[in-house]
């Protein structure tokens, strides 16, 4: 049986063991995180921080950490493993590399429920609009309105074998919702433009640690259904017709990874808006670390980097020094960009997703 | 007559086709009656749109049949649960493997889908499985090499040691021989009647290399739009059961030679005296040109004349005498007899 071990450490073996990987990037997590927690208008060191921790020290910036910073970094890390784990299931579900958490048109329809709300009916009934942020309507309505699309998109896809046709329709399902949107914010308020807009723009600091609770509660149900379909997922790397071969059912295995997507980008869009571009970056960016397409390491490889990803996008969104803060879109679109734009010029080398 | 209890697959009336119960309904072939024995290796051949590749698809329900029905093993095939028929039919779709960044033993473990937890997690049983078809296939040295560094016939032994990991008693291959260099189709049909005979296991490809097929196989499913005939490869040769494969076409199949052939017509008869290998390729050579050798045929005559290492090749009519030093040399000298 020498041969057989050999083989197995041959087919796992590679410049840097995996184990090492893993541990190397939770470092880098917990290191952004606590960084993370140092960053923001209010100067808090790291010995600040350990003072604090080991029961003295300065009590008054407890409220600032407790109140701001952790629910900050904490929505981060969620909202980083949820986008990321949503864009790898639908990269290997619809084989294609620039598929997202948000094609399936979760984002649309999430602005689609902001905006009915936030432009709609507050110019029917006048509201506040702070009132309106900050508050579980905006989470609803974004909630409500990826559901919708969600329920579009099971109709079709129920129906459909091709799963090239579910992809291109579901395209079709975000243009015609974001259509609405449009017509929606030509008719609306100079005031209640801006704040959709600021919606859209994504923002890591509104949550509540209520919200956090049902933030965290949704991502992890999500997570679940993610690793239960390891298995799935991995079958789906052959493509449709080898996978039905295997056993696997697809149309169920379709819905199932449907709804996790839903669940995880659906949540995370209606607490933070549409953060764009970790979604898409993230899966490539683990493909290339672990050299590999099997879920096994890129499920919990993509959770980690998304989180360090977000973690990242967070702490350059708030200039640290220069007390202002940037739309965190604008962050990891920035960085996303020059990502994907690497990743598709040294594709034929070294990146094929499946 | 075959004894049914051997038989791992039989058709009843099957009818395969598309748009089933529905007014664009299309059937491909006459109903089908047909059937598959443990451990037999087995053609499925035919012209292109015959309908291979459907059926191969309907005997694995990974496409729906018109009418009729499919036994697997004793029971109907919709009677299988998804998971229960990948441990019993397994197969190797045409084209090359679409995966890259995947290792040898990694997709070749997935093979092992129907078999493991709902985590897909491999044990110890698993591994030797995957390990041995690794080998089986001739791959052992490239099992952690990345499915996109493989040559496409590697490609193609890869996949088929994934069918084979999926340890089924049934193999079906859609056209594993196209895309493969000559030697590479010789080897990969070698090696699915090698692992037929050696695992039992009853293999069904289709394929357009009749030549290979018909000297390899078992038994030959014969399929055009009238139907499939089936039985051993010598049978239907001697039956004529080839002459209409590819009716329509001038090509017609030379029983004594075993191949399909594009008729010439015969613009000259000359005789033709020599022996052995010569005499086989020289009347191969002229035949091309549409000069047929016969025996009763007096002049012209070509005479193959072999003395120690040298042959020559010497040309008599009634006007000219000529003498060539190789097969070329003859055929440039007889175009310009025919052209006059």
């Amino acid at each position: 049986m020498t041969g057989t071990a050999k083989n197995i450490n041959r087919a796992g073996s590679l410049a840097i063991p995996r184990n090492y990987i893993f541990i190397m990037l939770v470092v880098i997590l917990i290191v952004l995180f606590i960084a993370d927690l140092l960053t923001g208008p209010v100067r808090i060191s790291l010995s600040d921080l350990l003072k604090l921790i080991s029961g003295e020290g300065d009590q008054d910036i407890l409220p600032v950490l407790y109140e701001f910073r952790l629910p900050r970094a904490l929505t981060a890390v969620l909202a980083g493993m949820a986008l990321s784990v949503s864009g790898l299931q639908m990269q290997t579900v619809f084989q294609n590399p620039l598929a997202g958490p948000y094609v399936l048109g979760i984002s649309s329809g999430a602005s689609l429920g902001v905006a009915v709300l936030v432009l709609g009916l507050s110019s029917v009934i006048s509201f506040n609009i702070s009132l309106v942020f900050n508050s579980w309507a905006i989470v609803a309505a974004a909630w409500l309105g990826s559901g919708l699309v969600l329920v579009l998109i099971m109709i079709v896809s129920v129906r459909l074998r091709d799963i090239m046709t579910v992809l291109i329709l579901g395209i079709m399902f975000a243009s015609a919702v974001s259509a609405l949107v449009s017509i929606m914010q030509y008719f609306s308020s100079e005031s209640m433009l801006k704040s959709f807009v600021i919606w859209t723009m994504g923002s890591l600091g509104n949550l509540s640690w209520q919200q956090l609770n049902v933030l965290s509660l949704s991502v992890l149900a999500g997570l679940l259904i993610s690793v239960l379909s390891v298995k799935k997922l991995n079958a789906l790397l052959l493509g449709e017709d080898y996978a039905m071969s295997i056993g696997l059912k697809i149309k169920s295995a379709r819905i199932l990874i449907f709804i996790s997507t839903s669940i995880l980008a659906g949540s995370v869009t209606a607490f933070c808006g549409p953060l764009a571009f970790i979604g898409i970056a993230v899966p490539h960016i683990c493909r290339l670390i672990f050299a590999s397409s099997s879920h096994n390491y890129l499920l919990p490889g993509t959770m980690l980097c998304g989180s360090i990803a977000l973690l990242a996008s967070d702490i350059i969104s708030q200039l640290p020094g220069s007390g202002r803060i940037l739309p965190v879109n604008s962050v990891t679109a920035l960085i996303g960009i020059p990502v994907l734009v690497w990743i598709i010029l040294r594709r034929n080398k070294f990146i094929r997703f499946a | 007559m075959m004894k049914a209890g051997t038989d791992i697959l039989n058709t009843d009336s099957l009818v395969v086709g598309y748009n089933e119960g529905t007014k664009n309904e299309m059937t491909l072939m006459a109903p089908l009656n047909l059937s598959v024995r443990q451990g037999e290796m087995l053609a499925l051949l035919g012209p292109n749109g015959a309908g291979k590749s459907t059926l191969l698809k309907t005997l694995a329900r990974l496409h729906p049949p018109v009418k009729g029905n499919i036994i697997l093993s004793g029971l109907k095939l919709e009677q299988y649960h998804n998971m229960e028929l990948a441990r019993k039919i397994s197969f190797v779709f045409t084209g090359t493997a679409s995966v890259y960044n995947m290792s040898v033993f990694e997709l070749v473990s997935l093979g092992r889908f129907p078999h493991t937890n709902w985590l897909g997690r491999l044990d110890k049983t698993d591994r030797t499985i995957v390990n041995r078809s690794v080998d089986s296939v001739g791959l052992s040295h490239y099992s952690g090499k990345k499915i996109g560094e493989l040559s496409d016939g590697e490609k193609q032994r890869a996949m088929i040691a994934r069918a084979l990991a999926q340890d089924t008693a049934l193999i079906l291959l859609d056209e594993p021989t196209a895309f493969l260099d000559l030697p590479n189709r010789y080897e990969l049909i070698y090696l699915l009647r090698r692992l037929s005979a050696e695992n039992n296991k009853s293999v069904i490809f289709s394929s357009h290399d009749i030549h290979i097929a018909i000297r390899e196989v078992d038994k030959v499913w014969l399929a055009d739009q009238n139907g499939i005939v089936q039985g051993a490869p010598e049978d239907l040769a001697l039956r004529g059961a080839f002459d209409n494969l590819f009716a329509g076409s001038e090509l017609s199949f030379d029983p004594g030679e075993g191949i399909f052939t594009y008729p010439v017509r015969t613009r000259m008869i000359i005789k033709l005296i020599g022996e052995g290998l010569d005499l086989y390729w020289t009347a191969r050579a002229l035949n091309r040109l549409g000069i047929r050798a016969e025996p009763d045929a007096v002049s012209p005559s070509v005479t193959i004349v072999s003395e120690g290492p040298d042959t020559r090749w010497l040309y008599e009519s009634s006007v000219v005498k000529k003498q060539f030093s190789d097969i070329y040399n003859l055929i440039l000298y007889m175009k310009e007899v025919l052209k006059g």
